[in-house]
C-alpha cells in the first residue's frame, strides 16, 4: 500500500513539475509587451496558412512556393516601406479548429498582423470572425466562398467568389445559344451549391433548358455512374465544377466511357489540374481565374517565371502570390504597418496583381480579377503543358453590383 | 476514513490528474495567453478523452463514435444560441441533454451488440450525423459551418482569461460528476462487466443496462466537451463529427493510461503540446506526430500516467528484456 | 431503366467493388487472422500508389511499365511490413497488448503518410494507363472499359490465390492454426514468429497492390490515405472478419449497389457502404466465418 502511495506521490510531483517547468519556460518567453508601431526595418512578418493535408493539399505546396517567391521579390526591392517581410506558413489541415489555433497563435504568439492563406471556406470564414474585432488584423485569401467577406471588412478576395464565377458561366453559356440542352455537375458542398445556383440565376430567362444537376460527393473514387448518366442524357453542353484532384478522376474516367463524344464539356479547368493529366481533355471548354503565369504578360506574371514553368503555371502559386502583394501594396498605400490603415487603403483600391491591374470593390473587399477562358489544347512547344488557346480574358466588373 | 481511501483508489489514478488541475487554475497567471488558448483547447480534448475512457477503459466498451455527442453538443449549442437566443450556459444544457437522448436511443440497440459490430456501428452513427450536419444547410450553415454569436463576456478572444476559467469551471464539474460515478458501486460494477461479462451476469447484474448508463453518461461528456469547444473556436462545422474526432479520444486515453481517470487528462496535455510545438517547428507535422507518438507508445506502452508494467518508469526494464526477447526469438521460439 | 444503363451502371458498380476488395484484403488478413486493427492499412494502399507513380514515372506509360508497377511495390511493401512487424508488433502479441497496437498503427499510418509528404510532396500526381487499357469495348450497348476489366479480372485472381493459399496450402493450414491455438503449434515445431510475421507482410503487400490497381483511376493525393481506410473497414466488417470470400461479396455488394443508388440519389450514394454494413451488422453480427484468435472472452 505505502509504496503504491509512494510511487504516485513521486509521479504526481514528477508530473506536475515537469508541466509547470515547461510551460512556465516558454510562457516567460513570450510574454512580450504588446508592440506599438514597426520599429524602421524590422521585419514584417505576414502569417501563411497552407492546407498541406486535406481536400487542396495537391496545390498548397505552390501556395506558398509563391508567396515565398513574392516576399522574395519584395524584399529584393527594398520590402514593404522599408520593412522586409517575413513568412511565418502554418499547417491548417483543412481544419477550421486547426486554422483558428494556428491563425490565433500567429497572433497572439507571434504577433502578426498580417494574414493569408488558406483554400477552404470554412476555414477561411473561421479565421475571418478572428481577424474582426478586437484582433485587428488584414486578412487576404482565395476562397469562394461569399460570407467570408462580409461583415469585418478586414478580409480581402484574391479569386472570385462562386456568385460571379456561376454568373460568367451563365453569360457565356447564353452566349452560345446554339446549345439548347444544358447538364450541370458540381461537387457536394458548399462551393458547388453556390456556384450552380449563381449559374441557374444567371441562366434564368434563357430558352436553353438545363436538363440534369447533379452534386457529385468530393473526393470519391469512381465517377462512373455519374458519367454514364450523363452519356446516356447527351446534352449539348455539360457545365462542370468539379475541381482539383476530383477533375483529375472525372476526366481519366470520361475518356474511356465516351463523356467526350456524348456532349461539349466546359466548365473550370485549372492549369494546375489538367497539367498533371496524362491525357488532358483537348477540345474541352475550360476557364480558370488561378493566375498562371502564361496567360498574363505583366511585370509581376514574370517574377513568378523562376518558380519554373510547372509551377509558375499551376495557379495556385500566383494566387500565393497575390496574396502577398496585395498586403504589401496594401501597406505602401496607406504608407503605414497599421492593419486599420491598411484596410482603409486597400478598399476601393486599385492593386497590381499577376493578371495586371485590378480593383478592389469597396462594398464586398472582393477583387474583379479576370477569368480566362478557351478551349484546352495539348502540349506545345512554346507551352508544354496543357493550357487553353486562344485565351478569353473575361473583365469581371460587370458582375459587381457595387 | 479508511473506506474513503479504499472507495479513492490508488492515488496514481487521481493524482496526476488533480495535479494538472491545481496548475490548471493556475495557468492564466502563469503564462501568456496563447497557451491559455492551448490550455483551452486541451480541456475539451480531455472531456472526449474522458468520455471515451469511461466507455472503454472502465466498460472494456470501444466506441469509435464519440464524435457524435461531442458533435451534438456543439450543433444544438450553436443552434440554439444563435437561433433561439438562449444563453450558453442554457444552450450547453440543451446540448447534453440532447447528446444524452441520442445515446438513450441509439444505444438500446447499440450496447446489445459484440464488440466489433459495437466499434463499427459507433463510427457509422458519427459518418451520419456528419453527413446530415453537411448537408441540411438551411439549418446547419452546411460544409462551411456556422459561426457563434457570443457576448462580449464569453469571446474567447475579447477575455481570453475569463472564457478559460468558464471552461475550466464547467470541465471540473464534470469530471466531478464522473468521478463519483466510477468510484461509486456502479463504476466498481462495470469493470466487473468488462472483466467477464458472463459472470456478471450470472451474478443477477442486468449487463445491457449498466452498459447503456454509462454510453449515456459517455454522451453527457462527449456534449460538454462539444459545447466548450465552441466557447473556444467560435465556429461549428460537420468535421466535429468526423472520426478523426473520435480517434483523438483514443489517442489521449491510450496516451495518458487506459482505465486510469487522470489518462485522458494527461494524454490531453501531452498531445496538445505535441500537436502545439510540432506545428510551429514544421509544416510536415504528420511525420514527426508520427515520430512522437511513435516514441510514447515504444517508451511507455501502458500509456504515461501508467505505475507498474509499461509505465515510464518501467521502460528502462522493459527495454532490456525486449533486447534479449529478440535475442532469443532469432532462434527457435519453444514458448510462442 | 433501359438494358444499356443498366449494364453500364453493373459495369461501373463491379470496378467500384472490386476496388474496393483490394482495398480491404490486406486488412482482412492483418485483422482477421492476426487480430491486428490495422489502422495503417489506408496508409499503405496510398504508399502503394505513390510507389506505383515512381515506376510508372520511370519505365513510361507503357504495360511492362504497368506490369514492373504490379509486381514490384507490393513487394517493397511487404518487406517494409515485415520489419514493421518483426521490430514493432511482435512484442504486443505475447502480452495480447491491443491498445499498444491501436497506437501503433496509428502512429504507422502517421509516418507513411509524413514520409509520401517527405519524398514526394503534397502536390497531384498521376498515373498513366496503358494506351492498350486506355479505351473501352462496346457489350451489348453498354460501355464497358478496359481497365475495369483488368480491375475486376484482377480482383478474382487475387481472392482465388489467397483462398487457395489458405485453404490448399501447409503454409495456410498452419497460419489457420495458429490463429487457433499458437502455443500448440510453436510446441509442434513450427515458428510461429516467422508465420505472423510472412502474414502480416503478406497483408501489407495486398494493401499496396490495391494502390497500384487503383492508381490509374484517378489522381494519387495524400487523400487516397482516408478515402481507402473508411471502405477497408466496412467491407472487412460486413464480409466477417478474415472470411476472404465475405469480403468479396461485401465489396463488390456494395460497389454495384452503390451503382444503383446513384441513378436515384447521387447525393445520398456516399452512404451506402455504411448502410449495407450497418443491415448486414445488425442482422447477423460480425462474426461470419472468422478466424480470429481465441481469448478468453468477456462477452456475454
Amino acid at each position: 500500500m505505502v509504496g503504491r502511495y509512494g510511487v504516485g506521490a513521486r509521479r504526481v510531483l514528477a508530473c506536475g513539475l515537469a508541466v509547470m517547468v515547461v510551460i512556465g519556460g516558454v510562457g516567460c518567453g513570450s510574454s512580450k509587451a504588446k508592440e506599438g508601431g514597426l520599429a524602421k526595418g524590422a521585419p514584417l512578418k505576414i502569417g501563411y496558412l497552407a492546407s498541406l493535408t486535406g481536400f487542396c493539399s495537391g496545390f498548397s505546396q505552390d501556395y506558398v512556393k509563391g508567396a515565398q517567391q513574392a516576399v522574395k521579390t519584395i524584399n529584393a526591392e527594398g520590402g514593404a516601406l522599408g520593412h522586409p517581410l517575413q513568412l511565418l506558413v502554418r499547417d491548417d489541415k483543412a481544419e477550421p479548429n486547426v486554422g483558428v489555433s494556428q491563425a490565433r497563435d500567429l497572433v497572439l504568439g507571434e504577433h502578426v498582423k498580417f494574414l493569408a492563406g488558406t483554400c477552404t471556406s470554412a476555414v477561411g470564414k473561421s479565421v475571418a470572425r478572428l481577424v474582426a474585432n478586437p484582433s485587428h488584423v488584414v486578412y487576404t485569401v482565395g476562397v469562394a466562398d461569399p460570407t467570408v467577406f462580409t461583415g469585418s471588412g478586414y478580409t480581402f478576395a484574391t479569386i472570385p467568389t462562386a456568385n460571379i464565377e456561376g454568373a460568367n458561366a451563365a453569360a457565356y453559356v447564353r452566349a452560345h445559344p446554339q446549345w439548347k440542352t444544358v447538364a450541370v455537375i458540381s461537387e457536394d458542398y458548399s462551393y458547388g451549391y453556390e456556384v450552380t445556383a449563381a449559374f441557374r440565376k444567371g441562366m434564368k430567362g434563357s430558352p436553353q433548358k438545363i436538363v440534369s444537376q447533379e452534386f457529385v460527393p468530393s473526393g470519391a473514387p469512381s465517377y462512373s455512374s455519374y458519367i454514364n448518366k450523363l452519356v446516356a442524357e447527351k446534352p449539348d453542353v455539360t457545365y462542370s465544377t468539379v475541381i482539383a484532384e476530383d477533375t483529375i478522376t472525372f476526366v481519366k474516367q470520361a475518356f474511356p466511357l465516351g463523356l467526350f463524344k456524348a456532349t461539349q464539356l466546359f466548365g473550370i479547368l485549372d492549369y494546375g489540374t489538367i497539367d498533371p493529366m496524362p491525357k488532358p481533355p483537348v477540345g474541352a471548354l475550360g476557364y480558370t481565374y488561378y493566375p498562371s503565369a502564361s496567360i498574363y504578360n505583366t511585370p509581376l506574371s514574370k517574377k513568378l517565371d523562376p518558380l519554373g514553368t510547372e509551377v509558375a503555371n499551376s495557379g495556385a502559386a500566383g494566387d500565393g502570390f497575390n496574396q502577398i502583394e496585395m498586403i504589401a501594396q496594401g501597406i505602401e498605400q496607406a504608407k503605414s504597418t497599421e492593419p486599420t490603415a491598411v484596410r482603409s487603403a486597400l478598399s476601393g483600391a486599385t492593386v497590381q496583381m499577376v493578371q495586371g491591374s485590378e480593383k478592389i470593390h469597396g462594398c464586398s473587399n472582393l477583387t474583379a480579377v479576370p477569368i480566362a477562358m478557351g478551349p484546352v489544347v495539348g502540349p506545345t512547344k512554346a507551352l508544354p503543358f496543357a493550357h487553353f488557346s486562344p485565351i478569353e480574358l473575361v473583365d469581371t466588373n460587370k458582375y459587381f453590383t457595387c | 476514513m479508511r473506506s474513503v481511501g479504499r472507495r479513492l483508489g490508488p492515488f496514481a489514478d487521481w493524482g496526476p490528474g488533480l495535479g494538472l488541475l491545481l496548475v490548471a487554475a493556475a495557468l492564466p497567471t502563469l503564462v501568456s495567453s496563447e497557451y491559455v488558448l492551448l490550455g483551452a483547447s486541451m480541456i475539451v480534448t480531455m472531456l472526449v478523452g474522458l468520455s471515451f475512457n469511461l466507455l472503454f477503459g472502465y466498460a472494456g466498451m470501444f466506441s469509435f463514435g464519440q464524435a457524435t455527442f461531442y458533435g451534438v453538443g456543439a450543433y444544438v449549442t450553436v443552434l440554439l444560441i444563435n437561433r433561439g437566443g438562449f444563453d450558453f450556459f442554457t444552450a450547453l444544457i440543451a446540448g447534453m441533454v440532447a447528446a444524452m437522448l441520442v445515446a438513450g436511443v441509439s444505444g438500446a440497440v447499440l450496447v446489445r451488440l459484440e464488440p466489433i459490430a459495437f466499434i463499427m456501428l459507433t463510427f457509422a452513427l458519427a459518418d451520419l450525423f456528419e453527413f446530415a450536419a453537411g448537408h441540411a444547410r438551411g439549418l446547419t450553415g452546411g460544409d462551411s459551418g456556422t459561426i457563434v454569436s457570443l457576448p462580449d463576456s464569453l469571446n474567447i478572444i475579447v477575455g481570453v482569461d475569463r472564457v478559460y476559467y468558464v471552461i475550466l469551471g464547467v470541465a471540473v464539474a464534470v469530471l466531478a460528476v464522473a468521478f463519483a460515478f466510477v468510484k461509486a458501486s456502479t463504476g466498481l460494477v462495470l469493470r466487473g462487466i468488462r472483466e467477464d461479462a458472463l459472470r456478471a451476469r450470472t451474478l443477477g447484474i442486468a449487463v445491457e443496462r449498466r452498459r447503456l448508463g454509462v454510453f449515456v453518461l459517455a454522451a453527457a461528456v462527449a456534449a460538454a466537451g462539444g459545447g466548450l469547444s465552441v466557447l473556444s473556436t467560435q465556429i461549428v462545422y460537420p468535421s466535429v463529427f468526423a472520426w478523426q474526432v473520435s480517434a483523438n479520444a483514443l489517442i489521449v486515453t491510450l496516451i495518458g493510461g487506459v482505465g486510469l481517470f487522470s489518462g485522458p487528462m494527461l494524454g490531453a496535455v501531452v498531445l496538445g503540446l505535441i500537436d502545439f510545438y510540432v506545428g510551429r517547428l514544421t509544416t510536415n507535422t504528420l511525420l514527426v506526430d508520427g515520430l512522437v507518438l511513435l516514441a510514447v507508445v515504444l517508451v511507455a506502452p501502458s500509456g504515461v500516467g501508467a505505475t507498474g508494467r509499461g509505465s515510464l518508469l518501467a521502460a528502462p526494464g522493459a527495454f532490456v528484456r525486449r533486447v534479449r526477447s529478440m535475442a532469443r526469438d532469432a532462434r527457435a521460439d519453444p514458448a510462442g | 431503366m433501359s438494358f444499356a444503363t443498366f449494364l453500364d451502371q453493373l459495369f461501373a458498380g463491379l470496378g467500384l467493388g472490386f476496388v474496393l476488395f483490394f482495398s480491404a484484403a490486406g486488412l482482412n488478413l492483418v485483422w482477421g487472422v492476426l487480430g491486428v486493427m490495422n489502422f495503417a492499412a489506408g496508409a499503405v494502399y496510398m504508399l502503394g500508389a505513390y510507389l506505383a507513380t515512381t515506376v510508372i514515372a520511370r519505365t513510361g506509360a507503357s504495360t511492362l511499365g504497368w506490369l514492373l508497377a504490379l509486381a514490384i511495390v507490393p513487394v517493397v511493401a511487404a518487406l517494409a511490413g515485415a520489419a514493421a512487424e518483426v521490430l514493432l508488433l511482435r512484442r504486443t502479441y505475447r502480452a495480447h497488448d491491443e491498445n499498444q497496437q491501436f497506437m501503433l498503427t496509428l502512429a504507422l499510418s502517421y509516418l507513411i503518410a509524413g514520409g509520401v509528404v517527405l519524398l514526394y510532396g503534397t502536390g497531384l500526381r498521376t498515373v498513366a494507363l496503358p494506351a492498350s487499357l486506355s479505351d473501352s469495348w462496346n457489350v451489348l450497348g453498354a460501355t464497358l472499359p478496359k481497365y475495369t476489366a483488368v480491375v475486376i479480372v484482377l480482383g478474382v485472381l487475387v481472392a482465388a490465390a489467397i483462398w487457395a493459399l489458405l485453404y490448399g496450402t501447409r503454409i495456410g493450414l498452419l497460419t489457420r492454426a495458429a490463429v487457433d491455438d499458437r502455443t500448440m503449434l510453436s510446441v509442434l515445431g513450427v515458428n510461429v514468429n516467422r508465420l505472423y510475421t510472412g502474414v502480416f507482410a503478406f497483408g501489407i503487400g495486398l494493401g499496396a497492390l490495391g494502390g497500384v490497381v487503383d492508381a490509374p483511376n484517378g489522381a494519387v493525393t495524400t487523400n487516397l490515405e482516408t478515402a481507402a481506410l473508411v471502405p477497408a473497414f466496412i467491407v472487412v466488417v460486413t464480409g466477417g472478419l478474415g472470411n476472404m470470400t465475405g469480403a468479396l461479396v461485401a465489396a463488390v455488394s456494395i460497389g454495384v449497389i452503390e451503382s444503383f443508388v446513384t441513378l436515384q440519389s447521387p447525393t445520398l450514394a456516399p452512404l451506402t457502404p455504411y448502410a449495407v454494413m450497418t443491415l448486414v451488422l445488425l442482422a447477423r453480427g460480425a462474426s461470419g466465418r472468422r478466424l480470429l484468435p481465441t481469448r478468453p472472452t468477456a462477452g456475454g
